[in-house]
């Protein structure tokens, strides 16, 4: 059980750098986009575009940032440590903390990506959905720490 | 990257071509967009209009300031994302 976890982590770890990736791609032409509007601004004599664009180039930049910098800090605190359970419920605790660990990051890193995304293209909706999700995340590891056990009580393993 | 690299590749490709289009388009805009100022300046002067030609200054000035940001600002802060790129986590 525990080689095929580490099979699903190495693909997750993978997606992971392909996200990241991404983001920063992502970021930079957001950025230029931004620019564009911003020259568009000032040619047409638009300060209310200019000053838009201008946030919009720290927004991209800075909600990126925090995403890469935040969320694997996010993701080791919350993530399930030890033994949870007893018997063959330890080792799916373990296979269970693993992978939730993964998933969780990445679905982080996914909402911090579609944030992004949002703020390119001046939207506003896509930071709050981001938030909702990190914290749907962070309390969905916190809680699947007491599953493990309490399936095991319940099914008279432990 | 592993099984996702060539899915990279190939989207990094695509980016780096938008940001070639998008530079090009960029200097394109600007450079009409300083024929325009220029041409309001020359008007202004030739009519005695100096706020029209202290505003085609000032609109000059101001694009060149924002292609300067393009070209200068964003490659750094791409840069400084690149830097920060965190490992895997778990």
């Amino acid at each position: 059980m525990t080689a095929a976890g580490d099979i699903l982590l190495g693909i997750f770890r993978q997606a992971w750098a392909l996200i990241v990736g991404l983001l920063v791609l992502l970021a930079i032409l957001g950025g230029l986009a931004q620019v564009f509007k911003m020259a568009s601004g000032v040619l047409l004599g638009s300060n209310f575009w200019v000053s838009e664009a201008v946030s919009g180039i720290l927004g991209v930049v800075l909600i990126a940032l925090v995403g890469l910098i935040s969320i694997p800090a996010i993701a080791r605190a919350a993530s399930v440590g030890g033994t949870t359970g007893c018997g063959p419920i330890t080792e799916i605790g373990q296979l269970a903390g693993m992978l939730i660990g993964g998933i969780g990051s990445l679905r982080m890193l996914k909402g911090t990506f579609l944030a992004v995304v949002s703020t390119s293209i001046s939207g506003s909706g896509g930071v709050s959905n981001a938030l909702i999700e990190i914290a749907e995340t962070i309390f969905g590891m916190l809680l699947i720490t007491v599953a493990a056990p309490v399936a095991g009580a319940f099914f008279g393993a432990c | 990257m592993g099984i996702f690299q060539v899915v990279y590749d190939n989207i990094a490709n695509i980016a780096r071509d938008a940001w070639g289009f998008m530079v090009g388009l960029l200097i394109i805009v600007a450079m009409l967009g300083g024929l325009y100022y220029a041409l309001q300046g020359g008007a202004g002067m030739a009519f005695g209009g100096s706020k029209m030609a202290a505003y085609a200054i000032i609109g000059i000035v101001g694009l060149v300031v924002v292609v300067l940001i393009a070209f200068l600002m964003l490659p750094e802060l791409g840069t400084l994302l690149q830097n920060n790129t965190p490992k895997a986590p778990f």
